[in-house]
């Protein structure tokens, strides 16, 4: 019993140690599938690590290559760069003029360096900006461009790209021409078509101006000035005199006429007459000095209106004999009607005679102040080259430009009416037509008045940055005047059809 | 003792009827004061001294100022040249034909 009884717990004993040899196994097996798995994955890992590495490295080597490739390609850049900068005529420029140019693309340098040595220097005063616009054109229209002188290409090169390259397709001596005119007509010239350009400029001269003369129509010495001005101011002292008698005369004319008494009528009569031919004789020896004076009319001018002027003093001199010798109240009044005629056509020409001297120091006006605006260009080019900045100067030079156009218009205005004035044979028309003349001209005296104010700015602004410059010397190029035939029929049909081409 | 008790407080009651009145009176002067100053006629304001017509600034560049001074001298000619200075003679002329 005892036996069965141990065989029993024995077998129980070997019974349950079958379900541990089988957990042994199973976790056997499944450590081992966890190995290979484990290996699967660091084979797997161990490749992925390999293919980055092989990646990197294949990205390094390509990045080497591509830096390799770049560094070389810049330095062939350089060299070709390198190699036109060492061409003579580069090599002669100065330094600062140099380290400009250097700064350009190769391409941009390419189509300067068959430029002739003179154009490069003109190009190599230029600032950046205007040196890239230029570089922007085609060979040929750069070429074309740059023989016209630094400050005018300078003034050109402020134009838009678009209207730029029209211009740089004009042949030389349009651009030549196109380049002396002040900034306004630039503007104006440059917004149309080609072929109008043409004929617009063909409408303008360039003439060089007399440099003894300069804008003026003659010269009149300084003695000579003198003496006339007190010839002047005497005659306004004499005229003022006159006035007063008048009055004077007036009222105690009146007196006698009120009181029937004839003879102080006669009297007072008389010496009104003669007091009223002193003024208007007085009036006329101050615009002959004036006259005289001028240096905006020509002798030819001058002394077709000093002829005129006295041969109306001597017309009133004869009428102040006949008053003189007048003794009845029907020879005063004969004489009065006398006087009176010639007053009336000395009045008008007077007027006309007045309207041709302000006229022409208005004209003269707008001349010298076209000059100094050309002076204005030269001296900003030299800032430019020198690399002094004023902020904004370039907007207020094309103010003073624009300022200067419009008076120059006003006053063609001016002088139309003027011409139709002198064309008349109706008096109430040219009293009419003078009148509108001389607010034109007004208009074109103010429009110069605020060209000043805008000028005087610029002068100090420029003064105040850059102490060397001169505004006395005048250079060749600003010794230009432009003559312009265009009349404003023209103009208003220019204009029809530049609506016209917009549309 | 009572009598003059009452003595003192009517005393006492008289004194701060005086200094009630003296205090009316002060502020009675001070708003009369008040009232002389305000209603008192106010200094005209001096007006400022007409400044002279300052002159175009000249920039000293010879060139420039000759043009300005020369367009100043335009608008004088026109004024100078202009025949409305003689029309007293047209008035005696017209009087003098009337005889």
């Amino acid at each position: 019993m005892k036996k069965k009884g141990a065989i029993f717990v024995l077998m129980i004993f070997l019974i349950s140690l079958i379900p541990i040899s089988i957990a042994q196994d199973l976790t056997d097996n499944q450590k081992e599938a966890e190995e290979l798995e484990k290996d699967r994955l660091k084979a797997a890992e161990d490749l992925q690590k390999e293919k980055l590495r092989a990646a990197e490295e294949l990205q390094k080597e390509k990045a080497e290559n591509s830096k390799e490739i770049q560094k070389k390609r810049v330095t062939a850049v350089r060299i070709t760069k390198e190699d036109i900068l060492k061409e003579r005529k580069f090599i002669d420029l100065r330094k600062e003029r140099l380290d400009r140019l250097k700064e350009l693309r190769k391409e941009e340098l390419e189509k300067l360096k068959h430029l002739e040595k003179e154009k490069l220097e003109r190009i190599s005063k230029l600032n950046k900006e205007r040196i890239e616009k230029l570089s922007n054109l085609r060979q040929k229209q750069i070429t074309r461009l740059t023989t016209v002188k630094e400050a005018r290409l300078s003034k050109m090169l402020g134009l838009s790209e678009e209207r730029l390259k029209k211009i740089a397709d004009l042949d030389a001596r349009q651009i030549e021409k196109l380049s002396n005119l002040d900034r306004a007509r630039l503007d104006e010239i440059s917004k149309l078509d080609k072929a109008k350009i043409k004929q617009r400029l063909d409408k303008i001269k360039i003439r060089k101006v007399d440099v003894r003369l300069k804008f003026k129509k003659r010269i009149v010495s300084e003695n000579k000035k003198v003496e006339i001005r007190e010839r002047f101011e005497r005659a306004e002292e004499r005229l003022h005199e006159a006035k007063e008698k008048i009055k004077e005369r007036r009222s105690s004319l009146i007196e006698a006429k009120e009181a029937g008494n004839d003879e102080a009528i006669i009297e007072h009569a008389k010496k009104g007459l003669l007091r009223a031919a002193e003024a208007i004789i007085n009036h006329l020896e101050k615009v002959k000095s004036k006259v005289q004076e001028s240096e905006d009319l020509d002798e030819k001018e001058t002394e077709s209106i000093i002829a005129d002027i006295n041969a109306k003093i001597d017309e009133i001199n004869d009428a102040k004999a006949d008053v003189e010798a007048a003794t009845t109240k029907e020879e005063i009044r004969a004489a009065a009607k006398k006087i009176n005629v010639a007053w009336k056509r000395i009045k008008a020409k007077s007027k006309i005679h007045a309207r041709e001297v302000v006229n022409g120091k208005v004209r003269s006006l707008v001349k010298r102040s076209e000059h100094l605006e050309k002076k204005l260009d030269r001296i900003l080019a030299e800032m430019e080259e020198k690399g002094i900045d004023v902020e904004g100067i370039d907007e207020k030079v094309t103010q003073f430009s624009d300022k200067i156009a419009e008076a120059r218009d006003k006053l063609r205005q001016s002088n139309e009416k003027f011409k139709e004035a002198k064309a008349t044979g109706v008096d109430e028309d040219r009293k009419t037509l003078l009148e509108e003349a001389k607010a034109l001209a007004r208009e074109a005296h103010d429009d110069l008045k605020e060209a000043h104010d805008i000028l005087k700015e610029i002068v100090r602004e420029i003064k105040a940055s850059y102490r060397e410059a001169d505004f006395e010397t005048d250079d060749e190029d600003d010794l230009i005047e432009i003559e312009d035939e265009e009349d404003e029929e023209e103009i208003e049909d220019e204009t029809e059809d530049e609506e016209e081409n917009e549309a | 003792m009572k009598k003059t008790r009452k003595k003192l407080k009517m005393k006492l009651r008289m004194k701060k009827k005086m200094k009630l009145k003296k205090l009316n009176f002060s502020v009675l002067i001070m708003l009369v004061m008040v009232l002389i100053v305000s209603c008192a006629p106010k200094p005209t304001p001096v007006p400022p001294a007409e400044e002279p017509e300052v002159e175009a600034p000249v920039t000293g560049e010879a060139s420039v100022d000759e043009v300005a001074a020369d367009i100043s001298d335009a608008a004088d000619t026109d004024e100078e040249l202009d025949t409305s200075e003689l029309d007293d003679v047209d008035s005696i002329l017209a009087e003098i034909e009337n005889i």
